[in-house]
């Protein structure tokens, strides 16, 4: 119990101002309680301590208090080693942030809800691929850096940032797909069909997006896929396109040739998303 | 135009946006200090102080900004490292506080320590008065507050060159006159450029004043020269002369006429914004002479 007619002695509050982890755990909390209640102990230990200690001391508790909270995916990004200026930076992205999430979330879901009502896997194998590269052209909207301008003049806004971005949603985005080709049993190895073709566009966008405004290039290439599917449906097949040209070997290549090339011209033209040239 | 004390030196610098001409061949040179660019809204200053500021490429032309060319990788990422840039629009991402929008600023601008760097977001917040709000969300704070949380990321780490678009639109008087205050003294040494419409701010503020009329750059030189643009050609007067190329009502009741002298009418000291006035009425004036011809 605190008794402040006893005073700890000087050299006890003198070793616990310069450094209370020196002090076994027990006798740390009963100074600790004891100089709540006694102003004579709090003044002497203040005296004992210099100053710049104690502003040290105070610089580190307002440092914690104004560590913003990092959100869900930064720390999930720090759980499996990217830094925490990069994880930051990563998690800020607004299509991997709370209604981006949900907004591919949905897609993914409409489309397993169109195959599941169709009883086909052509819904899905259609609509799959078309959710990373959506994701993309939303992480270079206008407003895909939280700071806007002032961000594209900073050092660290480079072409390099803005490509791990893209690999970010497009990566965050397959494993939403991937996760939702499970609720579709029936599909078997075509449940990865879309993989290819998906990488295709989603790095064309960035590829034509060097030339062409990215949303203009997502734009683009989604007509020309919807093009290349309602092609095969009209030739007369029905709803199953695990059989189309598309998902055939000679079309799951052709989708690697497509990615691989499309990565090479935007890896070569990245200069253009360093400033905002690329986001008008 | 240039000379050995020039930072930023921009020749024959041309910009389009489709068929609309932003920048029509601009020769400029800034040296350290104050410098202000004024014109009316269209005349190209926000797309030069984006190109100054490696937000955007210039189609044409020749830029070097603190030694380097922000036309190559490298230049631009040394210029980066050198600038505080506050663009006329931000686009503050509303669920951020004041401090995390400013942290995460400086986590671009390479502060990877956070002790340091929460230390200068601290400090960069204080200098503009924020420090008392700066956990609250950013959409709840004033349009005055939002623009000193943007002038604060510009002030991160003592950039030497300063590009602000319009660091006054939304402030009071009372922060202009605590803007002004901490220019001089945040700001010293440096190069600053800055956008604005507001003619006292360049009597106040700059040491060199540049006239951006559409595309083109029509008066280059300190706000004195561009007031004495006016002298002898400002008058006060008891009513409005319909003969004057611009007439107003002053707050004393009495009419400030720029242009022939109305009958009885009392010569004054020209100020900036007589001196600005002269040089976009002149370019109107042309515009209209080449539309009817």
């Amino acid at each position: 119990m605190t008794n402040t007619d006893w005073h700890a002695p000087p050299d006890l509050l003198a070793r616990f101002g310069h450094d209370p982890a020196g002090l076994d755990d027990m006798t740390a909390a009963s100074v600790e309680t004891h100089l709540v209640v006694c102003a004579d102990c709090r003044g002497q230990m203040t005296a004992a301590v210099s100053p710049a200690l104690f502003a040290t001391s105070w610089d580190a508790i307002a440092d914690r208090i104004d560590q913003p909270r990092p959100a869900l995916l930064e720390r999930v990004l720090h759980r499996i080693g990217v830094g925490s200026g990069l994880g930051r930076l990563l998690s800020a992205t607004p299509a991997l942030q709370g209604a981006g999430l949900l907004a591919i979330c949905v897609l993914a879901a409409v489309a397993v809800v169109l195959s599941l009502t169709v009883d086909a896997e052509g819904p899905f194998l259609v609509m799959a691929p078309l959710v990373p590269l959506a994701a993309v052209a939303a992480s270079f909207a206008p407003a895909a850096d939280p700071a806007g301008g002032a961000g594209v003049a900073a050092p660290m806004h480079s072409a390099g940032l803005v490509i791990r971005r893209a690999i970010a949603v497009v990566g965050v985005t397959f494993g939403v797909l991937g996760a939702a080709a499970l609720a579709l049993p029936d599909l078997g190895p075509a449940a990865a069909a879309w993989l290819l073709p998906a990488l295709a566009l989603a790095l064309g966008t960035l590829a034509l997006g060097t030339w062409l405004r990215v949303e203009v290039a997502a734009g683009v290439l989604t007509g020309v896929w919807l093009g290349v599917s309602s092609v095969w449906w009209l030739a007369g097949h029905d709803v199953g396109l695990a059989d189309s040209a598309a998902f055939s070997v000679t079309g799951q290549l052709t989708a690697a040739i497509i990615a691989a090339a499309a990565a090479i011209i935007a890896a070569t033209r990245r200069d253009r998303f360093a400033t905002l040239e690329a986001f008008r | 135009m240039t000379n050995s004390n020039s930072t930023v030196t921009v020749t024959g610098l041309r910009k389009r946006f489709g068929a609309t001409v932003a920048l029509d061949g601009i020769d400029v040179a800034f040296a350290p200090g104050v410098n202000g660019l004024l014109g009316p809204n269209g005349a190209g200053k926000t797309t030069m102080l984006r190109i100054l500021a490696t937000v955007l490429p210039a189609d044409e032309g020749r830029v070097e900004v603190l030694g380097d060319d922000p036309s190559t990788g490298g230049g631009r990422l040394a210029v980066r490292r050198r600038l505080g840039y506050l663009p006329q629009e931000p686009g503050f991402h509303r669920h951020f506080s004041a401090f995390d929008f400013v942290d995460y600023v400086a986590i671009l601008k390479e502060w990877a320590d956070r002790k340091p760097r929460h230390d200068e977001v601290r400090r960069v917040l204080t200098l503009v008065g924020l420090d008392a709000v700066m956990h609250k969300r950013i959409g709840q704070l004033s349009g005055g507050m939002r623009r000193r949380v943007g002038i604060a990321q510009a002030l991160l780490g003592r950039p030497d060159l300063l590009v602000l678009d319009e660091p006054t639109a939304g402030l009071d008087p009372e922060q202009r006159l605590r803007f002004r205050e901490l220019l001089g003294t945040e700001a010293s040494g440096a190069t600053v450029l800055l956008s604005t419409h507001q003619t006292d701010d360049v009597a106040a503020l700059c040491q060199h004043v540049v006239v951006l009329l559409a595309g083109q750059i029509r008066f280059t030189g300190t706000p004195t020269k561009l007031a004495e643009l006016a002298a002898g050609r400002v008058w006060l007067a008891g009513e409005r002369d319909l003969g004057a190329d611009l007439a107003w009502v002053t707050g004393e009741g009495r009419v400030r006429h720029i242009g022939v002298p109305p009958t009885g009418a009392q010569l004054v000291e020209p100020t900036v914004e007589d001196g600005y006035l002269i040089l976009a009425g002149r370019d109107a004036a042309d515009d209209g002479e080449a539309l009817a011809s």
